[in-house]
């Protein structure tokens, strides 16, 4: 308790110049409700909600929302106090995005998310058993996980199903918890850099680069050009292995041993081309807080594109040919299909919600993505099944060749491209000096990059810039995770489950966190 | 350090023959491996999963996974062990029949790495069950896993099957 009045007078300062954007939690809720929503099913939602949730600031928690204007970049935040007895109106009841961190804000906190239309615990998985929804004669309920098939990640779903239809899913995480956010108080910028890493193993680069732009964020500094092209580089390099390992899954799945192997060889390759040029395979260490990794790249130039190249060659290979494999598309046609309204109702960020035709991208408005020939890769269908999202990880393989084409021979030669081409239409930031065009309150800064599952979003709040004072995580896959069940039970039957599950290619540590 | 062994890293024919040796006597052959993972970050399992590839391809050595903790031999685990996790691990360790090997792979199944101060965390993997073999690195690469592997049943206790 001492400990926390001490932490609470080192903070009055911040307090007050926190005031302007202090409100009531029901304005907060309203100020979501009002941005983010979309006024009716044509228009896009104006706003994107970067982060919601609760931060322990000074001593007690308090609501916080961050949003984004798409198009102008604009961030904006707002902090909300609970009233004493913790009951805040839910802004779950308007949205179902909010649903699972208000539960887990509610069993984290305390604080009371009012009016919330499924408020169970979603913490301590082993104490909360789901029970199931779907009542009636021959309805079976299956439990699957923690441990289950195969090497994959620790999480329970229970399928309810009638005959071979799965009628219900409700996927439990969290058994992974390991409260990253409040490990990650009171440590240094360095010590919690390699918390951020390891949020999520194989999204190490889009959490460590989100951190380190909010944490230059919050000391108002000013990140060297060249720095950015090398982080771009990283994450185009990042989104490779994950998109061939996503589609070795896939073809795993579905039974295309050949695909599986092929892909996972390319996988292999990719990771073995980070370890060579960073020293870890999975790019840690290669994200630094004001410093690039002292790789010479005129060096390594040849052999890192004579790498991607080979791994192009047998990706494009066998990616076409299962696509053009009848069992193989048959098996993902209309298979788990995400419906194009759950894109707004869910905030669905990624290759998810990219099957469904909506264009959603933070690289969208980087300049630096801009000037590396980024484009947004939508699949010409937009059904929003697993063939669907088959297609837009194999478009967004050949996006981040280029891209990385692109950002070596701009890490070599050290000029800038004046050509972006084609891509000269998409909405470019105002600011020049941070991709980030915000002004967020002293000491707290937001960092937002496209992982290869999504957007990764890092909120932090430094003490006398050196320690964190409150570190909030927002994985791509928390976003997706609500969907997944959703999308399982409508019209998949039981054997559709791994090709769902390879196609989603969710992150539970990332979730959990 | 993975537990101490005869032949170095480099010596890689030599360590294959007799591993090849030492599965022969006592797994007839061949060994099931389940991986378990208790609260890593997906990194082990994305190393562990690459065992199959054709670059590692350990099926040649006579291990493979297998879906049931019944049918195991080895239990591979990753990850610093959560609350959440503890009974499960136990419950996967009890399902194993007799002989049977565990091996910790990566820094947060050897001693919690950087979350072993969490409250969520019960702790290493020897915390819970004993372990055979410890595999380091964050996350160990393909080779060293399979070394784990190779030194555990290298480096076995004696048992009987009727123990």
């Amino acid at each position: 308790m001492e400990d926390v009045q001490v932490h609470a007078s080192q903070n009055r300062e911040l307090d007050d110049n926190l005031q302007e954007t202090q409100s009531s939690s029901a304005d907060l809720v309203a100020w979501v409700v009002h941005h983010c929503l979309p006024v009716d099913k044509t228009n896009l939602p104006k706003a994107q909600l970067l982060y919601y949730g609760w931060v322990s600031y000074p001593s007690t928690p308090h609501l916080l929302a961050v949003l984004r204007d798409p198009v102008t970049g604009l961030v904006q935040w707002r902090f909300a106090q609970p009233p004493s007895d913790g009951r805040v109106p839910s802004l779950a009841t308007h949205w179902p995005a909010a649903s699972w961190i208000e539960r887990e804000m509610w069993q984290t906190t305390g604080m009371e998310p009012v009016g919330h239309p499924d408020l169970q615990p979603i913490l301590h998985p082993e104490e909360y058993l789901p029970e199931g929804m779907v009542t009636g004669a021959g309805v079976f309920r299956l439990p699957l996980g923690p441990v289950r098939a195969d090497v994959s990640e620790s999480g329970f779903f229970l399928f309810e199903t009638i005959g071979e239809q799965i009628m219900h899913l409700q996927p439990q995480l969290f058994y992974k918890h390991r409260d990253i956010e409040t490990l990650g108080i009171h440590q240094s910028i360095a010590d919690a850099l390699l918390l951020a890493e390891r949020v999520s193993g194989t999204a190490t680069v889009a959490h460590s680069m989100a951190f380190c732009q909010a944490a230059e964020q919050a000391l108002h500094r000013t990140v060297p050009v060249e720095i950015k092209w090398e982080r771009s580089l990283w994450l185009e390099m990042e989104r490779l292995y994950n998109h061939a390992h996503d589609l070795a899954q896939l073809a795993s799945a579905a039974g295309m041993s050949v695909g599986q192997a092929q892909l996972a060889r390319v996988k292999e390759e990719l990771l073995r081309l980070n370890g060579d040029l960073t020293g870890s395979r999975y790019l840690r260490g290669s994200v630094r807080m004001g410093d690039t990794c002292q790789v010479t790249w005129s060096q390594v130039r040849s052999e890192v594109e004579s790498v991607l190249e080979n791994a192009d060659r047998r990706f494009t290979h066998f990616t076409n040919l299962l696509r053009h494999t009848p069992t193989f598309v048959d098996r993902l046609v209309g298979t788990g299909r995400v419906r194009k309204d759950w894109v707004d109702a869910y905030g669905l960020v990624g290759p998810v919600a990219r099957a469904c035709g909506a264009s959603v991208d933070s690289r969208n408005e980087s300049e630096i993505e801009q000037l590396a020939g980024y484009h947004i890769c939508l699949p010409t269908r937009g059904q929003g099944d697993a063939l669907d999202r088959f297609e837009v990880r194999v478009l967004e393989w050949h996006v981040s060749q280029g891209m990385i084409r692109k950002l070596l021979d701009l890490l070599c030669n050290g000029k800038e491209l004046t050509n972006v081409g084609k891509y000269k239409d998409f909405p470019r930031p105002v600011s020049s000096t941070h991709p980030i065009h915000s002004d967020p309150p002293d000491g707290w800064g937001v960092g937002i990059v496209e992982g290869p599952r999504g957007r990764v979003c890092h909120v932090l709040q430094l003490k006398d810039d050196v320690y964190l004072n409150n570190s909030r995580i927002r994985g791509a896959s928390s976003w997706i995770w609500p969907v997944f069940g959703l999308a399982v039970s409508n019209g998949n039957i039981q054997t559709d489950f791994p090709v769902i599950d390879a196609s989603f290619g969710l992150s539970y540590a990332g979730t959990d966190r | 350090m993975t537990t101490e062994t005869h032949h170095p890293l480099g010596d890689w024919e030599q360590l294959e023959q007799n591993t090849a040796a030492a599965l022969r006597k006592v797994f007839h052959r061949s060994i099931y491996v389940r991986h378990i993972d208790v609260g890593s970050c997906n990194a082990c399992e994305s190393e562990i999963l690459a065992l199959s590839n054709p670059y590692y391809n350990f099926h040649r050595l006579g291990l493979f996974f297998t879906p049931s903790p019944r049918h195991a031999d080895l239990l591979l685990v990753s990850g610093v062990v959560t609350r959440a996790m503890k009974d499960v691990l136990l419950a996967t360790y009890n399902a194993m029949p007799r002989p049977r090997l565990v091996v910790a792979t990566g820094v947060c199944a050897l001693h919690g790495g950087i979350f072993r101060n969490s409250s969520w965390v019960v702790g290493p993997v020897d915390r819970v069950i004993p372990v055979d073999a410890w595999v380091p690195g964050c996350p160990p690469t393909p080779y060293a896993v399979l070394q784990g592997i190779l030194s555990a049943v290298q480096h076995r206790p004696e048992v009987s099957v009727c123990e």
